[in-house]
């Protein structure tokens, strides 16, 4: 895909008098590895659902992969492989299964390279209702990627993770990058993204306040 | 095959959704001999056409009601809004799961009134069934179409001024949202009205009453076709909304009022009644004030003559409701929360139990005091005993269901609620 796989342009969400986003700009390219960072409650998660079209914003716009999202929210959303913090899944299927019917819906995708990804190859025929937390967003990033979206975005998903299993969810995630795939990660701890974003993106008050390389990190940590 | 039929039957299979269905069968059946001599009272015409009239506005209600938690707050719908969606595929797939999904409200009504059969003549009771069969896809038919028109309503600038008005302290892109399924169930409620009517005239001579039966039905399906239109457009369009609604609630809240659970005194020491407490107090609120309104309502009706046969009446209906609710509150609860917590189910049970019981006291105590103050002590405590009873027992054959089969409990409590009301009737009747 040529040009930014996504573009928020000046996106403001208020609810009443509360200004939780104020003029968010970002754009992202395939193949970038974008961390969102910021304190608890600076907009991050805001922010992330108008990108998924779970919310849509007060003011400015939102595409991805050139669709608006407010327009044609289902259209975006074939455009983007989201993993929430505490991702939604049939309880009652086993990971194999789920993932089968994401690709599906998504037109297809290699499911078990998706498992095999994710590091649920040996579990992936266990009902998801047996899975510890951890599984589970495994289960949720292999749903996201199986079908290959040009955008993937993670809400605090490596939260609660196991040391090796977050290594094997950022290792997937590099991957993806490295094929093309944007990558947008959210989360409040920045050392994760020391080591893995090419760039890091600080909200704080529902503004960007800062936007640069993964090497003006010293800088960046000093307005953390 | 439809991808999000073949997931459903999965589901609902390892689930055993089908054998759970055939639960409330059974139970109308004990519940016929039962419910035999109160059928038996219902004699002539309009009294027939005034119970085919009630029961089929239950079915139609519920069914309104259904469709609404499917393709609006559906279980589905946070799993679904992570990936583009097929609408026209998945809402066949929620229509179908809708329609068989429920079958046995029906069908066991047809099982319960069975006696009238017998004592009215078979067309009668096949007028009722036919009635009530042809509220149950009115109300599925109109049940999506509104929910789906609800949501195309919130986004409308034409009606912007309108639901502001209507708002109230809701916020008001969920106006339209809060008056959707009143909206179906006043159409599918008056087709359902003449249906019974034409039945009647049909039974007394008029033959093209008969037709009037297919109205409800006619609806539902005028109503699928206009749900199949709306459904590309707005189904997605609600996720945005529901986001949008659920954070104006939260925003809503102060951080007092996040703090202040009713009668979380009665939770020291029992972090499971506790959470079970705040889950009511937050997730299912109508229960715990509905409560005080149902005891109010049996107040006023045990101030009269017939106070403590009343009381007992309409007490006992309202504290066995509340054995559906450690099932709501079981739908609260993810399936792997307690795992990871450690807690055994027996002591979740207890403490869902524990919750309900609380809830329902609230109509006990104005029923008893009313008949306290009215009747005396000697007629207040034999009710307030059997309500208590009732509660308990309601109660805690839910808790312990909602252990087995989590939120699937309250349909396996229904019937068997209906079978002890009958029998709670029966037991204090003169």
């Amino acid at each position: 895909m040529s040009g930014p796989v996504l573009v928020v342009d000046k996106a403001r969400r208020t609810y009443g008098k509360i200004v939780a986003v104020d003029e968010v700009s970002l754009t992202v390219h395939p193949g970038e590895f974008v961390g969102l960072v910021g304190p608890n409650g600076a907009g991050k998660s805001t922010t992330i659902k108008m990108i998924t079209g779970q919310l849509l914003p007060t003011a400015g716009s939102i595409r991805v992969g050139g669709i608006d999202v407010a327009t044609d929210p289902n259209g975006a959303r074939a455009k983007v492989g989201y993993v929430p913090e505490e991702p939604a899944l049939y309880d009652y299927l086993t990971a194999r299964e789920m993932v089968a019917f994401v690709a599906e819906l998504r037109g297809g995708g290699d499911v078990d390279a998706a498992l095999e990804i994710a590091g649920l190859g040996a579990d992936a025929d266990r009902y998801i209702r047996e899975y510890s937390q951890g599984m589970r967003r495994k289960t949720a990033l292999a749903a996201a990627m199986v079908a290959r979206p040009p955008l993937l975005v993670l809400d605090e998903s490596l939260n609660g993770l196991d040391p090796p299993s977050a290594d094997r969810v950022v290792a997937a995630l590099r991957a993806a990058a490295a094929a093309g795939a944007a990558v947008v990660l959210s989360t409040h701890v920045l050392d994760t993204l020391a080591v893995v974003a090419d760039r890091l993106v600080m909200i704080g008050k529902g503004r960007v306040i800062a936007d640069g390389p993964i090497s003006e990190l010293p800088r960046l940590r000093g307005l953390f | 095959m439809n991808p999000y039929t073949r997931v459903q039957r999965l589901v609902a299979q390892r689930r055993g959704e089908g054998r759970a269905a055939l639960l409330p069968l059974l139970a109308a059946l004990i519940v016929v001999p039962l419910a035999q001599p109160l059928l038996a009272q219902v004699e002539g015409a309009a009294a027939v056409e005034a119970l085919t009239t009630r029961l089929a506005w239950l079915v139609a209600g519920w069914m309104v009601l259904h469709a609404y938690d499917l393709i609006v707050r559906g279980a589905d719908r946070p799993i679904l809004d992570l990936h583009p969606i097929q609408p026209v595929a998945l809402l066949e797939a929620l229509v179908r799961r809708a329609l068989l999904g429920r079958l046995w409200l029906p069908l066991g009504v047809a099982l319960a009134t069975s006696p009238l059969a017998l004592a009215e003549g078979p067309a009668v009771w096949g007028g009722l069934v036919a009635v009530v069969l042809s509220a149950y896809v009115g109300g599925v038919g109109a049940g999506f179409a509104v929910s789906l028109g609800g949501v195309w309503a919130a986004y409308s600038p034409r009606l912007a001024g309108l639901l502001a008005l209507l708002a109230g302290s809701a916020p008001k892109m969920q106006t339209s949202l809060i008056y959707a399924p009143g909206a179906g169930l006043f159409v599918v409620g008056a087709a359902t009205a003449l249906a019974a009517s034409g039945v009647r005239a049909a039974l007394l001579g008029w033959s093209a009453g008969w037709l009037w039966l297919g109205m409800p039905a006619a609806l539902g399906v005028a109503g699928l076709v206009l749900a199949r239109r709306l459904a590309p457009a707005w189904y997605v369009r609600a996720t945005a909304l529901l986001t949008e609604i659920d954070t104006a609630h939260a925003g809503a809240v102060s951080a007092e009022e996040a703090r202040a659970v009713y009668l979380d005194w009665l939770a020291r020491g029992w972090p499971e009644l506790l959470r079970a407490l705040r889950q009511g107090w937050r997730a299912r609120r109508l229960w715990v004030t509905g409560a005080w309104g149902l005891g109010g309502i049996g107040a006023l009706g045990a101030w009269g003559e017939a106070g403590p046969a009343t009381a007992m009446t309409w007490g006992s209906a309202a504290v066995l409701l509340y054995g559906l609710l450690p099932g709501r509150l079981a739908a609260g609860d993810p399936p792997w929360l307690d795992l990871a917590l450690g807690v055994r189910p027996a002591e979740v049970a207890a403490a869902r139990a524990a919750a309900s019981a609380a809830y329902g006291l609230g109509v006990v105590l104005p029923i008893g005091l009313a008949l306290l103050l009215r009747h005396g002590l000697a007629s207040a405590l034999p009710v307030v005993g059997g309500l208590g009873g009732a509660l308990i027992l309601g109660v805690g054959l839910g808790a312990g269901l909602s252990s087995r089969l989590g939120s699937r409990a309250q349909v396996a409590y229904a019937p068997l609620g209906l079978i002890l009301l009958v029998l709670t009737w029966r037991g204090f009747s003169p």
